[in-house]
């Protein structure tokens, strides 16, 4: 297979016959906890995309190197090293510019906190009864507060979803003598892979939403319901594979 | 309260068993052990890689800084696994890669990136007493899962025949694995409500 076809097809069989989650159940926990924290959820994805695709074309001569029987004691010590750096690579610069905004917004947010009192002193001194709707507001929330806050949540799973086993299961797949896949089918096993794992979360976090409810007896409830529904999940995945694909 | 190191290791087991109670490293459980030797290598695995990994944060964890935490703990992970693939070969009595991806994947399991990188305790009896609970945690639901597995796929125990009624390869497939752990999961949810209401009736009792 070769060119755009191939891509494509490497992609399509990480997302449905090789799904991970559903084939292998590589990931499963990582998602049951993602889920419960659904504002973080496109933001995790999309994390966990870069760290996939990139590790996987930054592995790629590990992989050609690491091929043989003897290799592999070398491939997991070899293939953290490679997402190490490029979990440090990120996350330096990402800690810079967070600390960076950190001092700009806390200079900002005092200088509207100073604005705010003085335009409440005018008003009390004027004897108006209308509050300034500026006033109103209390603390100011500044746009640039937001991307603060985010920033954060970024570098506080930044580690999460790098140090992941999905991320790290392409690697050992395109390294296993199963697959020969060159470095275009990786990216595309690599891309499907986490596409897969985004549909997963997609349909988990719309079934734990209608898990959560009375009907459901007591001991059943949480952690039992969820398994048992991915399970279901698993099962309909399973007509597009035949057998452990993993082992 | 400080607990005693029998309840913390129990702990592990029952109370707060990561597999069944917090849902974690549940990949190898699904999909990774389909025979007894296979949920014993990995349970295995898990042990030394918990213990190795606690007590290189236990004594030089903290030196360690961010962000070169979690890729330190990765790299220790990652070098025990190299006696670990040897111990695993020498229970199964076969290479390594029978255990497919899921043997490497143990680095990245989520017990242990959960239990073994926040160690809390600064006792060392304790902290190996709460480990090697979680350890053991993992241990009580892979080996008995595996062993099932292995006698409805292939009639055997640990290779040996017990039974000649039925084989059913398709209980090796991942969504048996979900939906078996999700019913384990829910009888110990049972025991335990079962457990707590008797205690606080006994404790109510002792009031009255």
């Amino acid at each position: 297979m070769s060119g755009i076809s191939g891509f494509l097809t490497y992609g399509l069989l990480a997302i449905f016959a090789e799904n991970l989650v559903m084939s292998g159940g590589v990931g499963s926990s990582k998602m049951l906890s993602a889920v419960k924290k659904r504002s973080n959820l496109l933001v995790y994805w999309l994390m966990m995309f870069l760290f996939t695709v990139v590790g996987q074309a930054v592995s790629y001569p590990v992989e050609i190197l690491l091929k043989d029987d003897w290799a592999v004691y070398l491939r997991p010590a070899a293939f953290v090293l490679v997402i190490s750096i490029i979990y440090i690579g990120v996350r330096f610069p990402l800690e810079k510019s967070a600390k960076g905004r950190y001092h700009r917004s806390h200079r900002r947010d005092a200088v509207v906190q100073v604005e705010l009192r003085a335009a409440e002193r005018t008003l009390i001194i004027d004897g108006d009864d209308v509050k300034h709707p500026m006033v109103s507001f209390g603390t100011p929330r500044l746009a640039d507060d937001d991307t603060f806050i985010s920033r954060h949540n970024i570098i506080d799973f930044l580690g999460h979803t790098a140090f992941n086993s999905v991320v790290f299961a392409v690697p050992f797949m395109v390294s296993s003598s199963k697959w020969e896949v060159g470095f275009f089918g990786g990216i595309a096993l690599a891309a499907g892979t986490a596409v897969g794992f985004a549909l997963t979360l997609w349909l988990v976090a719309v079934g734990v939403d209608r898990l959560d409810n009375e009907n459901i007896p007591k001991a059943f409830r949480g952690t039992p319901i969820q398994l048992i529904y991915i399970g279901l999940l698993s099962l309909a995945f399973s007509v597009f594979s035949y057998g452990n694909v993993y082992i | 309260m400080i607990q005693s190191n029998g309840s913390l290791f129990s702990s592990g087991i029952f109370s707060e068993n990561p597999v069944i109670v917090g849902a974690l490293g549940i990949s190898p459980i699904i999909a990774g052990a389909l025979t007894l030797k296979m949920g014993a290598a990995l349970a295995a695995i898990m042990l030394v890689l918990m213990l190795g990994v606690s007590i290189f944060n236990f004594h030089i964890g903290h030196y360690v800084k961010e962000p070169f935490k979690i890729p330190a703990n990765m790299l220790v992970s990652a070098i025990l696994i190299v006696p670990c693939y040897m111990l695993a070969e020498w229970i199964m009595g076969d290479s390594i890669d029978s255990l497919g991806i899921f043997a490497p994947m143990m680095i990245f399991n989520s017990a242990l990136n959960y239990y073994a990188y926040n160690v809390t305790s600064r006792r060392m009896g304790s902290f190996l007493a709460q480990t090697m609970g979680k350890a053991a945690g993992f241990a009580v639901i892979i080996i008995p899962f595996s062993a099932v597995r292995e006698i409805i796929m292939y009639g055997t125990v640990w290779d040996i025949k017990v039974q000649n009624l039925f084989t059913v390869p398709e209980a090796g497939r991942p969504f048996l694995g979900f939906i078996a752990l999700g019913f384990a999961a829910a009888f110990c949810n049972y025991v335990r409500s079962k457990y707590t209401n008797h205690i606080t009736e006994k404790e109510r009792g002792v009031f009255e």
